[in-house]
């Protein structure tokens, strides 16, 4: 058994100096004070994180083993009445192997049965936005009489019941072992549900704030998991293993601030506007939304209807990887493939460059410029399936082949020359440079996810080395 | 030893309670318990109130009130502004816009910070003093401020002043009735009783109240939807300033707008104090408008390239006239008029900048050239230096005025000239504004609806009243430069979807 306390204080101060009109250029930011039209400014915030915990292993006749924790966490993000809150967990697992009835049993080499649950917390916000401030700014006041007044400037809205946001985690999984230890696995259920979700949402105006944080909702995530292990081919000088895993997920949002879409996300691109995500009870996090486009006629878009329906989601279905280690005699040879299966991509940038006003006088995709020519002039409808793409992919990511020689042996006790490449290819119908798109663009509060703006896309990269050891 | 264990004891006690210690104030802000302790705070507060103004200088004069009408174009040049401002111009606004949202929140945050500011004063033990008083009343000002801008630009709303913050129970829907009856009922009072009858530069009198009380009355027709019967009360209201404020016309059109304008003001009755250093209302007319003028005005004069008038507004100028000097066209120089500024084109050559009156591109609104369209320098009519010293880029030390003594001029006559087309008052009145300090042009010898809505035009370019005199004289929808004439009528704008999803007592504007 193992209790404990833990107090972390973390205390953010910042110090600013900004001058202009230096004499020379000389002394850099080392002398801020030949500078004229000097302005110094500060901020100090102090947050605090205190935790009571404790934990209990048992174990019995080495077949039976409980371990139980609970901690109290508080936080001073959190408005008053909700700082402290309580995270249990207990786990439990059986070697059934263990067990008579399995003891002799050919063929199964190993059996073990993991039971679990548990609660954890989400402090991730900033600091006081459980409460309204005044902040004075002496650079942004105003004058009467021809005095400067600096001002006292309401900031946020004041939020006593903001509290910690929970995740409760059940799984439960089998580890295994069979035709002699050369397949081993696991399997794992899991089934998470996370409450009082943090979210920034609109104001009703008026209000000192457009937006301010709520614990809003809840969302699922259910999901399987699978891990094999193969000692495929085992043989002197030859070696074959086998690693292949596949993850399924399914995020559901099951409850909103009165149960009200929140729509977010960012599009970039001149003239742009609207918001392509979505937060809407019973759809994943990260649903695309907007029109369902039908084609171009009579060089206009057209859609399905007026009215912007779910587009497709920015989290895969499936996280699929499969790793193969062959070794001959004193050869090595490493393949590594991953797949993602059920996004989507909305492709802001395929967006920007078919917009029909901008040519002439700036680039867009050849396609585009086809349109134009046979009369499609105008913009485009932002927020539409037109830009949103099936994201699938498969993709090498790493390949990697390597020959053990012999010199020196004295000296050097083995050396290698490989040549390893990584992301080799990828399959996937997505039209952009790379499926996997992670611009982070926050907008109320929630991070967009699987928005495609000029992102850099994986590299492609070659390597050829020698790994010595002395 | 004993008294070595009960130091002990002490010291785990106290470690203990520090232990689980959450609360932790704010250091570089002040709370509720830390703010508002002395009196002279409560000019700091006025002044985080005052600031709130600061939406007169982005959207209602360059979006909205100005860039909506024949005055102003914020045409896309290239991709450069290329969005919201079009739409604007365009009356194509649709209730998702973002600019609009942006708005109605700014209107919107007016409103919730002085209806916090007064709930402070009337928490606090210096509720009874006089010149906290005055303070309480100046809040009141600009909350009827922002509730007439709701009534003006949309129409509906609600119709909230207390302070507390209550989702579960999101105010209730008010008609724009109602919130003009709200607003008529608060400046009666502030211009009767509350407001003192002169006040600092840059804070508001009962003159003030009077003026904005004259300005809601003169729409009052467009507002009720009625026969204005209003005109009367515009005329008492009005003369009232005229004959008993210390406010009168600077006889300098130019002062009223210069870099000293925030000094020896006696033309601006309610102003949005701006200074190129330190003030959150910033002057930002030159950076909205002008490209590459640094040749002619200074390093800090060169802006975003953006709003340029309209070439049938800038010709409704005689070449005689003045106060066409608040537009920058044609071709530039630098300060000694001779040497021509040289400045690089759209297509990559070197030639002189001209600010084109009338538009060279094929789509003025959706495409045009980055040199067209006579630019906005009613603040740069006093030539090279109006700009901000560094560390300010390239913001103008004047102050903006929102109402004026010209303006009051202007209501009366046109209170007048609507109940009587022949009154010769209203014609005196008029004559007054155009030809201030012996403005070379010829006198009007009458008054039509056409050449009082184009003297209004001329005298107020740029200062965030033309939609509100297109609507009022009917001419909003109408065609002009390069916008079609609307089929709906959209004088009255759609109110955010964002705004309708978070309270949905909240109704659209007929249609939207």
């Amino acid at each position: 058994m193992v209790g404990g306390y833990s107090w972390q204080e973390f205390d953010n101060y910042i110090q600013s100096t900004v001058a202009t009109g230096f004499v020379t250029d000389n002394l850099g930011a080392d002398n801020i004070g030949g500078g004229v039209n000097a302005v110094s400014s500060n901020n100090e915030e102090i947050n605090r994180l205190i935790s009571f915990y404790g934990r209990a292993n048992y174990s019995y006749d080495n077949k039976y083993f409980l371990t139980a924790t609970v901690r109290q966490d508080g936080s001073s993000r959190f408005g008053p009445n909700n700082r402290w809150a309580t995270f249990p967990s207990a786990a439990f697992a059986w070697k059934l192997k263990e067990e008579g009835f399995l003891k002799d049993a050919k063929g199964i080499d190993d059996l073990k049965l993991r039971i679990g649950y548990g609660v954890t917390g989400n402090q991730n916000i900033g600091n006081f936005k459980y409460s309204s401030t005044y902040a004075i700014n002496s650079s942004a006041g105003t004058y009467f009489g021809g005095t400067f007044y600096p001002p006292y400037n309401i900031t946020g809205i004041a939020n006593p019941n903001l509290k910690w946001e929970q995740t409760a985690q059940f799984n439960a999984g089998f580890d295994f072992a069979v035709l002699k230890s050369r397949l081993r696995g696991t399997i794992d259920v899991y089934s998470k549900k996370t409450t009082n979700l943090l979210l920034a949402i609109s104001a009703i105006q008026p209000a000192v704030a457009s937006t301010y944080l709520e614990n809003v909702g809840a969302m699922t995530n259910n999901g399987v998991e699978l891990t094999l292990d193969a000692a495929v081919v085992s043989k002197k000088d030859f070696k074959w293993n086998s690693n292949f895993n596949i993850a399924w997920n399914k995020n559901k949002i099951t409850e909103l601030y009165n149960n009200k879409d929140i729509n977010y996300g960012i599009i970039s691109g001149a003239g742009a506007s609207g918001l392509p995500q979505i937060l809407r009870v019973g759809q994943s996090l990260g649903s695309f939304y907007g029109q369902v486009f039908t084609g171009i006629s009579n060089n206009a878009e057209t859609f399905a209807s007026p009215n912007p329906s779910i587009l497709g989601k920015a989290l895969p279905d499936y996280v699929i990887g499969f790793t193969n280690n062959f070794s001959y005699k004193n050869w090595d040879l490493s393949v590594v493939l991953r797949s993602q299966l059920g996004a989507s991509v909305y492709n802001n940038t395929l967006a920007e460059l078919s917009n029909g006003n901008r040519l002439p006088g700036q680039n867009t995709t050849p396609a585009a410029a086809e349109l134009h020519k046979a009369g499609f002039t105008s913009g485009i409808v932002y927020c539409s399936s037109r830009w949103v793409e099936n994201a699938d992919f498969l993709r090498l990511d790493n390949l990697s082949l390597g020959y053990k020689i012999k010199v020196f042996p004295t000296v050097i006790k083995s050396a290698r020359i490989y040549f390893a490449a990584q992301n080799l290819f990828v399959i996937t119908k997505y039209s952009g440079y790379d499926p996997e798109v992670n611009n982070v663009a926050g907008n109320y509060g929630v991070n967009s996810l699987g928005i495609d703006y000029c992102s850099y896309p994986h590299a492609r990269t070659y390597i050829l080395g020698i790994n010595v050891n002395f | 030893m004993k008294m070595k264990k009960i130091i002990a004891i002490l010291i785990l006690a106290a470690t203990f309670v520090s232990c689980t210690k959450l609360e932790i104030a704010p250091n570089s802000q002040l709370t509720d318990q830390t703010s508002f302790k002395s009196k002279s705070e409560f000019l700091n507060g006025l002044a985080g109130v005052y600031t709130s103004l600061s939406v007169w200088g982005g959207e209602m004069i360059y979006y909205f009130g100005g860039g909506s009408t024949d005055e102003m174009l914020f045409p896309a040049r290239g991709t450069d502004w290329k969005g919201d401002n079009q739409l604007i111009f365009l009356h194509t606004v649709t209730p998702t816009n973002n600019e609009l949202n942006n708005f109605y929140n700014q209107l919107s945050n007016i409103i919730a910070v002085t209806n916090t500011y007064i709930a402070v004063i009337d928490a606090s033990s210096f509720k009874e003093d006089n010149d906290v008083k005055v303070m309480r009343s100046e809040a009141r000002f600009l909350r009827a401020f922002a509730y007439f801008g709701m009534v003006d630009y949309f129409g509906n709303g609600t119709l909230v002043t207390s302070a507390s913050y209550d989702p579960s129970n999101p105010p209730k829907y008010a008609t724009r009735t109602e919130i003009y009856n709200f607003v008529k009922t608060e400046l009666t009072d502030l211009a009767t009783s509350a407001l003192p009858a002169t006040n600092s530069y840059g804070r508001v009198d009962k003159y003030a109240a009077e003026a904005l009380l004259a300005k809601l009355y003169l729409n009052s027709g467009i507002y009720l939807g009625q026969a204005n019967a209003n005109l009367p009360d515009v005329v008492t209201l009005t003369s009232d300033i005229i004959s008993n404020s210390s406010y009168s016309l600077d006889p300098s059109y130019h002062h009223v707008f210069g870099a000293t304008n925030g000094v020896n003001n006696v033309e601006t009755l309610f102003t949005m104090v701006c200074k190129n250093k330190g003030t959150a209302c910033v002057n930002m007319s030159a950076m909205f408008s002008l490209d590459d003028s640094r040749d002619t005005y200074g390093p800090w004069a060169s802006g975003w390239d953006g709003a340029a008038t309209l070439p049938t507004f800038y010709r409704s100028f005689e070449s005689t006239d003045i106060r066409r000097a608040q537009f920058i066209a044609g071709p530039q120089f630098f300060p000694d008029g001779v040497t021509p500024s040289i400045q690089t084109d759209d297509q990559g050559r070197s030639r002189q900048l001209v600010y084109a009156v009338d538009f060279t591109a094929k789509d003025p609104v959706n495409d045009a050239d980055h040199w067209d369209g006579a630019r906005g320098g009613k603040y740069m009519m006093d030539g090279y230096g109006n700009f901000g010293n560094m560390g300010s880029g390239g913001m103008l030390n004047s102050d903006m005025p929102i109402l004026r003594f010209a303006d009051v001029l202007m209501m009366k006559a046109e209170a007048e000239y609507r109940q009587n087309p022949a009154s010769t008052d209203a014609l005196a009145l008029v004559n007054q504004v155009r030809l201030r300090g012996g403005n070379p042009v010829a006198p009007f010898t009458s008054l039509n609806d056409a050449n009082l809505l184009a003297e209004r035009g001329r005298e107020f370019a740029w200062e965030g009243w033309r939609r509100n005199d297109l609507i009022r004289f009917g001419k909003y929808g109408v065609a002009w430069d390069y916008k079609p004439a609307d089929g709906a009528d959209r004088s009255i704008l759609p109110i955010p979807a964002t705004q309708i999803q978070s309270n949905p007592n909240l109704k659209q504007n007929p249609g939207y």
